[in-house]
C-alpha cells in the first residue's frame, strides 16, 4: 500500500470515529455509531499493517500478537456478566495505559531512527509524557478495577498531607524530565525514565485510593479520558496523526463527560483529577462517629405486605441500584411493573446519574429486561414527584437515596444530589442487611417513620412479591 | 591464463556481483521506507498540534450532546476508539528481525488487541438490549 493510500485510509478512519461519537449521542443511532467505530478501526489497522512503515518480515509477528490478544479480549467480553461490565471497562483502560507505557519504552530504545537537536528533545519529551500518562492510567485503572469488583475496600484512603505528596511527586517528575532530556546517552536516560514511571504508578494508585466508592463512576469516566490522552501522547511520539486525533477525541470527550458527571454530583472536577474529594485531610470516612449514628428503629415488612402496598397505590416509583444488578432481579421487576400497569397503577423508574457502578448501568439492565423507555426517568425528571407518590420502592440502592447527603454537612457524600424517596407516602427499601452502602456511610432513611425494610435477596423477595400480586 | 583460473575468477566476480546486487536491493528498500516515513510519518509538529486541538474540539462537541442514559455506551465505544493504540503498537512491532524494542512492541500489540476486540464485543453487548427493548416498547 502506498503512503498516499495509507494517509487517505487514516482520514477515512478518523471521519468514521467522529461519526461514531455522534451516533452514540442517542439510543436510536447508538448501534450504528458503534459500527462506525469498529469499521474505522478495521480500516486503520489494515492501513497500518499493509502501509509503508511495516516490513514484510514483521507482518507474521503482528498477526500472531493480534490473534493472541484478540482471542483473550473476545473471550473476556463474551463471558463477562452485564453486572461486571464496569470492572471490564476499568481493566481495559489499564491495558491501554500499560500498552502506552510499553510503546513508549520501545520507542525510546529503538535506534532505527536517529533524531538530533531540537527534534531529539521534542521526541524524548513526547516519550516521557506518553509513559507518564500511560503509567497513571494503568495503576489507577487497576485500583479502580479492584474497588469495583470489591477486591479493594471502597472507602477512601486519605493519607495525611496527600496534596503535598502529590506536589512533591510532580516536582520530582519535572526534575527527572530535565535529567532525561539532557542525558548524554540512551543508557543515561533509562534511570530517570524508570523513576518517573514508578512515581506515576504510585500517583495512579494514590489518586484512585483516595476516592470513595460512591464516586467511582466519575473515576471510571476520568480514566477513560486518561487512556485517550495516553494514546494522543503516543501519537505525538510516533508522529502519527491518526493516533493524535483519536486520542484527543477520546481524551476530550471523556473529560467533558467526567465534568458533566461531577457537576451532576456537586463535585469539583479539579479535586477528582488531584485525587480524593469531598473529604478533609487525614483519617478515613467518618463512619462510626457517634454524631453520625442515625437514631430510631427500622420497621421490617414482609413480601406479602409489600405486594399489598403496591396494589393499593396509584403512583409507584421504583429506584434500582447495584443490588438489583447483583441479584439479577431486573426481569422480575419488569414482570411486577407489567402487572401493576395493567391494573392501572402509574409505575415509573427513577435513575440516579451514578446508580450502580457506572453511569447508565441501570438503564442497560432495565432495557435488557424490556422495561419500556418512556417510564425510565432521570433523577431530575421525577425528584419533585415523590411527595405525590404512594410507594417508592428502592431495590438494592443505598447511597443514592441517603438523606444525609442533604442534611449532614459532615457526611462524605454531602452535597451529592439524591433521589428523595423519603418524601413519598411510604418508602420500601429492599436490602440484604443493614450494612452501609458503597461509600461506607449509614443511611438515616432506614430509620424514618414512613420507611419499611424488606430484608433478603432482591430476586427472592421480588419473586415472592410477584407471586402475591399474580395471585 | 589457463581456462580453469579464468573460470574461477569469473565465478568470484559473479559472486561479488550477486552480493552487491543484494546489498543494493537492501539499500533500495531502506531508502523506500525512509522516503515513506518522510512522506507520511513525519509531518511538522505544528500540523500535528493543529490536528490535536481540532480533535479536542470535536470530542468536546460530541460529548456535550450525549444523554446521560447513553454515557456508558459512549464509554464502551470510546474504548474501541482508544484502542487505536493498536496502531502505535503495530508500528513499534514492525521492524524485521528481533530486538528488545520489537518484543516490547509485540507485547503492546497483544494488550492493545485485547482492548480492541474486547471493547468491540462488549459495546455490542451493551447496545444489543435497547434494540430488543424498542420492539417490546412498540408491542406494549
Amino acid at each position: 500500500m502506498s503512503a498516499s493510500l495509507a494517509t487517505v485510509s487514516y482520514i477515512g478512519a478518523t471521519i468514521l470515529f467522529i461519526l461514531s461519537l455522534g451516533g452514540l449521542s442517542n439510543p436510536e443511532t447508538s448501534r450504528r455509531g458503534n459500527w462506525y467505530g469498529i469499521i474505522g478501526m478495521t480500516i486503520a489497522v489494515l492501513a497500518t499493517i499493509f502501509g509503508p512503515r511495516v516490513t514484510s518480515g514483521g507482518i507474521a509477528w503482528i498477526i500472531i500478537a493480534m490473534t493472541m490478544g484478540g482471542a483473550v479480549g473476545l473471550y473476556a467480553a463474551r463471558k463477562v456478566k452485564m453486572t461486571q461490565m464496569p470492572e471490564l471497562v476499568a481493566l481495559m483502560h489499564s491495558l491501554v495505559g500499560f500498552a502506552a507505557c510499553t510503546v513508549g519504552f520501545a520507542s525510546y530504545i529503538d535506534n532505527s531512527v536517529e533524531f538530533t537537536g531540537a527534534e531529539k528533545a521534542i521526541h524524548e519529551m513526547e516519550i516521557y509524557v506518553g509513559i507518564l500518562i500511560g503509567a497513571v492510567t494503568f495503576s489507577g485503572s487497576v485500583i479502580a478495577f479492584g474497588k469495583l469488583s470489591g477486591k479493594i475496600n471502597g472507602k477512601p484512603l486519605l493519607l495525611p498531607a496527600r496534596h503535598f505528596i502529590n506536589l512533591a511527586g510532580l516536582l520530582v517528575v519535572i526534575w527527572m524530565g530535565n535529567v532525561f532530556i539532557n542525558a548524554e546517552s540512551a543508557l543515561g536516560g533509562v534511570f530517570p525514565l524508570i523513576l518517573m514511571t514508578a512515581i506515576a504508578l504510585a500517583f495512579g494508585v494514590h489518586m484512585v485510593m483516595a476516592i470513595g466508592g460512591a464516586d467511582m463512576p466519575v473515576v471510571v469516566s476520568m480514566l477513560n479520558s486518561y487512556s485517550g490522552w495516553a494514546a494522543a501522547a503516543t501519537g505525538f511520539m510516533l508522529s502519527n496523526d491518526l493516533l493524535i486525533v483519536t486520542g484527543a477525541l477520546v481524551g476530550s470527550s471523556g473529560a467533558i463527560l467526567s465534568y458533566i458527571m461531577c457537576r451532576a454530583m456537586n463535585r469539583h472536577f479539579i479535586s477528582v483529577i488531584a485525587g480524593g474529594f469531598g473529604t478533609g485531610d487525614g483519617g478515613s470516612a467518618k463512619k462510626g462517629d457517634a454524631a453520625q449514628e442515625p437514631v430510631g428503629e427500622v420497621v421490617p415488612v414482609s413480601a406479602a405486605d409489600t405486594a399489598e402496598l403496591l396494589l393499593d397505590a396509584k403512583n409507584v416509583i421504583i429506584v434500582p441500584g447495584y443490588g438489583m444488578a447483583v441479584a439479577q432481579a431486573q426481569h422480575t421487576v419488569y414482570e411486577i411493573t407489567k402487572i401493576l400497569r395493567e391494573k392501572g397503577i402509574n409505575v415509573r423508574f427513577g435513575i440516579h446519574p451514578v446508580a450502580g457502578r457506572m453511569p447508565g448501568h441501570m438503564n442497560v439492565l432495565l432495557a435488557e429486561a424490556k422495561v419500556p423507555y418512556d417510564i425510565v426517568l432521570e433523577m431530575d425528571e421525577l425528584n419533585d414527584d415523590f411527595p405525590t407518590t404512594d410507594v417508592a420502592m428502592v431495590i438494592g440502592a443505598n447511597d443514592i437515596v441517603n438523606p444525609g447527603a442533604q442534611d449532614d454537612p459532615d457526611s462524605p457524600i454531602a452535597g451529592m444530589p439524591v433521589l428523595e424517596v423519603w418524601k413519598a407516602k411510604t418508602s420500601i427499601v429492599m436490602k440484604r442487611s443493614m450494612a452501609s452502602g458503597y461509600a461506607g456511610v449509614d443511611n438515616p432513611l432506614f430509620y424514618k417513620e414512613n420507611n419499611r425494610m424488606l430484608f433478603g435477596d432482591a430476586k427472592k423477595m421480588l419473586d415472592e412479591v410477584l407471586a402475591v400480586i399474580k395471585g | 591464463m589457463d581456462p580453469q583460473t579464468l573460470a574461477e575468477q569469473a565465478k568470484a566476480l559473479a559472486d561479488q556481483t550477486q552480493s552487491l546486487a543484494a546489498l543494493a536491493a537492501d539499500l533500495a528498500q531502506q531508502a523506500q521506507m525512509l522516503g515513506a516515513q518522510g512522506a507520511m510519518g513525519q509531518p511538522p509538529l505544528i500540523m500535528l498540534f493543529a490536528a490535536f486541538v481540532l480533535a479536542c474540539f470535536v470530542g468536546f462537541l460530541a460529548a456535550q450532546g450525549v444523554a446521560s442514559a447513553n454515557r456508558d455506551k459512549v464509554k464502551g465505544a470510546l474504548g474501541v476508539v482508544a484502542s487505536s493504540l493498536v496502531v502505535a503498537a503495530i508500528l513499534a512491532a514492525s521492524p524485521g528481525g528481533m530486538s528488545l524494542s520489537k518484543i516490547l512492541g509485540l507485547l503492546a500489540l497483544c494488550l492493545a488487541s485485547e482492548v480492541l476486540f474486547g471493547c468491540a464485543v462488549a459495546s455490542q453487548r451493551w447496545l444489543a438490549s435497547p434494540k430488543d427493548q424498542n420492539k417490546t416498547g412498540e408491542e406494549a
